[in-house]
């Protein structure tokens, strides 16, 4: 029985019942969904942080010129002061990995590698060298190839392609034995056809061989005898070719799987596996080469690879007349894909535990990384490193995945304990009105003798079953939605954190893709129901002792009595006079009203005033933000030695919103002396230096592909030298760095170091004169360039470098002294004016004197290429129209090749990380604001509603009296606009203390007022519509 | 000439379940200087009675007339504020004005100024045998007999000549009750106004001038 009406008083009260059951299973739901998410969140974090792995990479940033592999001393130096050890002990780093990098070779392996620098290089020991006739083509027979990328039996017959008398000055001996050096520029071909060219390596210069004394041809007594020399020089070249041409990069590695080019997913095992951190803990001798090695030698997994390593354990590159003894067998125990950067790197096993690189080229190692610790990491090692230092992070994406789970895992834990007190407040509730309401019933049950646990029961069987069906739907709910809430958080949360990488110097690699796995678990989902459950009914068992006991019903009954006043009031008149009564006697109801009012306009102006900070914090980043962008490698590194067709580079610097662009030319030079003093006085210069041969100008060409450059640019201080140092310079007088700059000069102005001019006993105001190669018709040797120094620096750079201002049309056609020209070339562009040079109409002879030395210059810089360029980009609001712009007309960035082979960064990972934040607080805030202002406007409309309902016996009582509708509308109307405009007076109050009056002029703040105050009149034009006997039969 | 006259009341009520005829045909005329008494049983239909005679509402067939005038054609508002006074079962008095506040309200209502509307309720709450003390308490403060006695105070200050009560000493005690009704009486009779009374108390007839009876929304003569 108790049972039967404890369920008939639920389903005789079907709204109640229903409205508190679905309000029980949202809460249920909301809590579930907030609980499981943030479960979830944690659990996805943990997967992500086993799924990434950070690499931080650390290059020296070498001024090396043309030689690729050469180290300066200050390299050097700068290298000897860094602690490693403080870098590999650095508590962020899981794994410190020196570069041990250093060239080898590997037996039977011939690197038939076309590109390489040196694939058509050849020496030969011939014989029997003489013509078919004497207008004919040279020939001779092979008696042995001491080196060429093909193999040549002996007895093949090889044509000559130089004419001996002329070139040589000698017709060599049929009979006699020579080794000759030469190029066989078509290798590919049946035919052996070669060119006898000079020798010239900087390798074999710095090793104090003078290459201009070694011979072409060389008459020897048999390859026997050459053989037996063991330093012969022809027998080192060979060697040196050999060397160069089938060269391996020989790289250790500890943790292979962490090395750039696997962490960015370049290279991957196609057969075998890489080895492993115990295999290379161990010494073991095991190596993963690539598949174009594999492929070319018939290498397969298992096989075993042996490599010549260079006598000098610590050399890194080629050292002239290194006999490579030193092996090692290596078991191949995996092959990786092909990729033209890394198709001659040998990866095996490190055989030192030094913290230092031993063997490097300009890489100096890189770390493994906790994730998430990168900027912590670069904050700690950055003062351990010098200036000329470029540092890379690779994060696969985890920063930006990590950064929305946590997002997501925070709101999940804000949204848990809400969704916790709102669901102890919605069952306290539930269990106050379910037993409450049943005070009456219980009454008459004790008045019936029931006993307390018979009463118990009741109130408690009917509560229960309601909260168990209603948990039930709620649980059942949010495992329904629990996946898509959460797939629906990590996306939404992940747009809105993207960051615009393109171009950008915080690039961080390739981005792994993270699918987050969620396993739904039953046992949480009861767990969490059941807990719920356990609380609804605790609390209907609380509120059922209390209603048992009667101490419920004792609390209704007390009646609060008002303090009465001391004489009735006669203040005022008509409807303000009640509405003023009304609002001294109101108590508690007087203050609510204007509490709820003034907080409503502080939180809505909190609320603007946050937006609005946010808005000007962005405009504050923008304004105090200027983007520098740069030219660099295609992996993001600076440099001053980029080849930047002109074309490129115009369509770079006419792009919108660049400016500052500062770029760079650079032409190496031979100095040849002072050509006039500053005073008038002759000076002293050497003559142009004339090859005697083809031969002697190459040689030429390679030794002055090794000299300083003179460096033209539109501001000195901007030049790549400068770039980790200040620029100093002196100026003689009536100069300046201004003047300096200009274009418009007759006499080309140069500065030059100090230490230059102190060498060579220059003065300012001097003339000097320097060759340069020639670019400007192209069959000169070299061209000669006088310039007028009017100043000096402080060099910075390892060699001397000059500077020089720009010609007028350099990258800027249009203002080019070409266009001077008596006829007019349509195809004066870019890249055009050798072709306008040479088109020129000239008397028979052609002389250079036929230009000024502006449109000299406009041509040799139009032929070359720029060699750096920086911009700057002033308004970062238009970063994103930049990018676009970059990547429509093909620009790469870093290490995301495009159409055009030149690499843009944009250094905005700072601003962008700022920006970013910004941006996203204020996103969620503009989504929350509409959101939270019409809740403010919910409120006002049911306070006010809840106001006058609460007042409608006053009004029964006024329209029994035959009170005016419209005095009783003003009675009330009036009562509850002071107590809004007292609530606007304390907001005012509070405005002014914190020193935000303005925000009283926002409409938005007035939302509660306006919704409260429209509310209230419409309640009463309501009210005042009923019929007077209708309002007054309205029961309680 | 009858200050108020029913003509042939029908007046009914419905609701989602069923509709109750309250009146039915109800005929009787009602003239200053009486007090009348209406009994019936719990729902028979007599406070319906009342609230129409009130103008709260109108008939729905038949005509309820104030010196002739239908009720059908005047501005109910009006006529309760000028012409009619009611006193209800639970004495509706505003909770958060005090005694003299409360009667002096129907005063303010024509426009009396509210230092002379204040003589004059004192007067009033005089004239219904209450002490000064309890002029500047509010309603919460005063017993039932006390709240019927200014609830009567308020009506008197109504100035009409009509004065309905609707079951005025159903919370009273009985001796309080008799009070009440004797003091209704004295105004009738002494005043010259109409007073109609609707109670179940059959005690109080004895002091009416008139009863009528209400049985089964037919009004008879007792």
């Amino acid at each position: 029985m108790i049972f039967r009406n404890s369920v008939k008083s639920i389903l005789r009260t079907p709204i109640k019942t229903v409205s508190f059951a679905f309000l029980i299973a949202a809460v249920t739901a909301f809590l579930y969904l907030g609980i499981n998410t943030w479960v979830a969140s944690v659990s996805m974090l943990r997967d992500c942080e086993e799924n990434y792995t950070t690499i931080v990479t650390i290059e020296y940033l070498e001024d090396y010129g043309s030689k690729m592999g050469s180290k300066s001393e200050s390299m050097l130096a700068d290298i000897a002061a860094i602690d490693f050890d403080a870098i590999a002990s650095n508590e962020n780093v899981i794994l410190w990995q020196p570069s041990d990098v250093g060239m080898g070779s590997a037996a039977n392996v011939i690197y038939n590698d076309y590109k390489s620098d040196y694939s058509d290089s050849c020496v030969f020991i011939v014989t029997g060298i003489r013509q078919f006739s004497s207008d004919s083509q040279y020939y001779c027979k092979l008696v042995e190839s001491l080196y060429s990328i093909r193999d040549y039996e002996p007895g093949r017959t090889v044509f000559i392609e130089n004419n001996f008398e002329e070139e040589f000055g000698f017709v060599p001996d049929p009979d006699a034995v020579y080794v000759i050096l030469a190029q066989n520029s078509r290798t590919t071909a049946n035919g052996l056809s070669v060119e006898i060219t000079p020798f010239y390596s900087w390798i074999a210069q710095e090793a104090g061989v003078d290459c201009t004394k070694i011979e072409k041809i060389q008459k020897i007594d048999s390859a026997e005898a050459l053989h037996a020399e063991e330093d012969n020089i022809y027998l080192k070249i060979a060697k040196f070719y050999e060397a160069m041409n089938n060269s391996l990069m020989i790289c250790r590695a500890r943790e292979i799987d962490d090395i750039e080019e696997f962490n960015q997913g370049y290279l991957k095992p196609v057969s075998g596996r890489l080895f492993t951190r115990e295999e290379a803990d161990s010494g073991a001798k095991v190596c993963v080469i690539s598949q174009s090695l594999a492929n070319t030698h018939n290498l397969n997994v298992g096989d075993t690879l042996t490599i010549r390593l260079s006598d000098d354990e610590n050399a890194t590159m080629y050292a002239w007349g290194d006999k490579m003894s030193r092996q090692e067998d290596l078991t191949i125990v995996g092959i990786v894909n092909h990729h033209t950067d890394y198709h001659r790197n040998v990866y095996t096993t490190p055989v030192t535990d030094s913290a230092r690189p031993v063997r490097f080229l300009y890489d100096l190692g890189q770390a493994t990384i906790r994730n998430g610790t990168a900027e912590e990491f670069l904050s700690a090692i950055k003062p351990l490193l010098p200036e000329r230092t470029f540092i890379a992070v690779y994060d696969q994406g985890y920063q930006a995945t990590a950064d929305a789970l946590k997002v997501i895992r925070n709101a999940a834990i804000s949204l848990s304990v809400i969704a916790f007190a709102v669901t102890i407040t919605v069952l306290s509730f539930f269990a106050y009105m379910f037993t409450d309401k049943q005070r009456e019933a219980i009454e008459i049950m004790r008045c019936f003798g029931a006993k307390k646990n018979e009463t118990r029961l009741y109130l408690i069987i009917g509560a229960s079953l309601t909260s168990l069906v209603a948990v039930a739907a709620g649980i059942l709910t949010g495992t329904m939605c629990a996946e898509e809430v959460i797939k629906y958080a990590y996306e939404f949360v992940s747009e809105l954190q993207v960051v615009d990488m393109r171009y950008s110097d915080g690039f961080r690699g390739i981005v792994k893709e993270f699918n987050p796995v969620m396993t739904m678990s039953a046992v949480f989902a009861l767990i969490v129901g059941v807990a719920v459950q356990l609380i609804a009914v605790s609390l209907c068992l609380y509120y059922a002792e209390k209603t048992i006991n009667g101490k419920l019903i004792s609390a209704r009954a007390r009646v609060r009595v008002r303090k009465p006043p001391k004489k009735s009031s006669v203040a005022l008149s008509g409807a303000l006079r009640h509405a003023v009564l009304y609002i001294r006697r109101g108590g508690i109801r007087s203050l609510l009203v204007p509490s709820l009012c003034a907080a409503a306009m502080v939180f809505v102006s909190l609320l603007q005033s946050t937006l609005t900070s946010y808005y000007a914090a962005k405009e504050s980043l923008y304004e105090s933000t200027d983007l520098t962008g740069y030219c660099a490698q295609m992996n993001g590194k600076f440099s001053d030695r980029l080849v930047i067709n002109n074309t490129h580079a115009i369509k770079l610097t006419s792009m919108e919103h660049i400016s500052d662009i500062k770029y760079t030319y650079t032409l190496n030079y031979g100095y040849l002396g002072i050509v006039r003093h500053a005073d008038g006085s002759e000076g002293q210069v050497d003559p142009m230096p004339m090859p005697g041969d083809p031969y002697e100008l190459e040689i030429m060409n390679d030794t002055l592909a090794a000299q300083p450059n003179i460096i033209f640019t539109d501001e000195a201080r901007s030049a790549p030298e400068f770039l980790f140092a200040d620029f100093h310079a002196d100026f003689m007088p009536g100069w300046d760095e201004a003047r300096f700059s200009s274009r418009e000069w007759e006499i080309l102005p140069c500065i030059v170091s100090s230490q230059f001019m102190n060498d060579k006993g220059i003065k300012p105001g001097d003339t000097i004169r320097v060759y340069v190669k020639d670019y400007f018709i192209g069959f000169l040797n070299f061209i000669s360039m006088d310039m007028m120094v009017v100043g000096s620096f402080s060099r910075v750079a390892n060699q001397n470098n000059i500077y020089c201002p720009l010609p007028l049309g350099a990258l800027d056609p249009e203002r080019s002294t070409l266009n001077d020209l008596p006829k007019k070339y349509h195809y004066i562009t870019t890249g055009r004016y050798l072709k306008a040079a040479t088109n020129y109409p000239m008397a028979t002879s052609f002389s250079l004197d036929m230009f000024t030395k502006q449109q000299i210059l406009d041509i040799i810089l139009d032929n070359k290429y720029v060699s750096s360029l920086t911009f700057k980009i002033r308004d970062p609001r238009v970063l994103g129209e930049v990018k676009d712009m970059l990547e429509r007309e093909g620009f790469s960035g870093p290490t995301l090749a495009n159409d055009i082979r030149v690499c843009v960064v944009i250094e905005d990972a700072q601003y962008n990380e700022t920006l970013s934040s910004i941006e996203q607080r204020s996103k969620y805030l503009e989504m929350l604001y509409p959101v939270l202002i019409v809740l403010v406007c919910i409120l006002g409309l049911i306070t006010g509603f809840l106001a006058i309902h609460s007042r409608r016996e006053d009004v029964a009582l006024m329209r029994g009296m035959g009170t005016q509708k419209w005095r009783i509308f003003a009675t009330l109307f009036i009562e509850q606009l002071m107590l809004l405009f007292f609530g606007v007076l304390a907001a005012a109050v509070i405005f002014s203390t914190m020193g935000n009056m303005a925000q009283l002029a926002s409409p938005a703040v007035y939302a509660f007022f306006v919704c409260y105050a429209l509310s209230v009149a419409l309640s009463i034009m309501m009210q005042n519509a009923k019929k007077a006997f209708s309002i007054l039969s309205e029961k309680e | 000439m009858s200050i108020l006259t029913l003509n042939s009341v029908r007046y009914s009520y419905s609701s989602k379940y069923h509709t109750v005829e309250a009146l039915k045909d109800v005929n009787c005329e009602f003239e200053q200087g009486l007090i009348y008494a209406i009994v019936g049983k719990s729902g028979s239909g007599k406070s319906t009675m009342l609230s129409l005679m009130a103008g709260l509402d109108v008939p729905d067939k038949g005509d309820v007339l104030f010196r002739g005038v239908s009720t059908r054609t005047m501005d109910l508002d009006s006529y309760r504020r000028n012409d009619v006074a009611i006193i209800y079962q639970n004495f509706r008095l505003f909770p958060l004005l005090t005694a003299v506040e409360n009667v002096m309200y129907p005063m303010e209502l024509h426009g009396i100024r509210p230092r002379e509307a204040k003589k004059r309720a004192e007067e009033y709450i005089r004239s219904v045998e209450l002490n000064d003390n309890v002029f500047n308490r509010f309603p919460s403060m005063l017993s039932g007999g006390e709240q019927q006695r200014v609830a009567i105070a308020r009506a008197l200050a109504m100035d009409t000549s009509l004065m309905l009560a609707d079951e005025p000493t159903g919370n009273l005690d009985s001796q309080t009750a008799r009070n009440i009704i004797e003091l209704l009486a004295r105004l009738a009779h002494e005043r010259n106004y109409c007073i109609i009374v609707v109670t179940h108390d059959m005690e109080l007839l004895d002091m009416m001038d008139v009863t009528y009876q209400m049985k089964d929304g037919i009004l008879v003569k007792a």
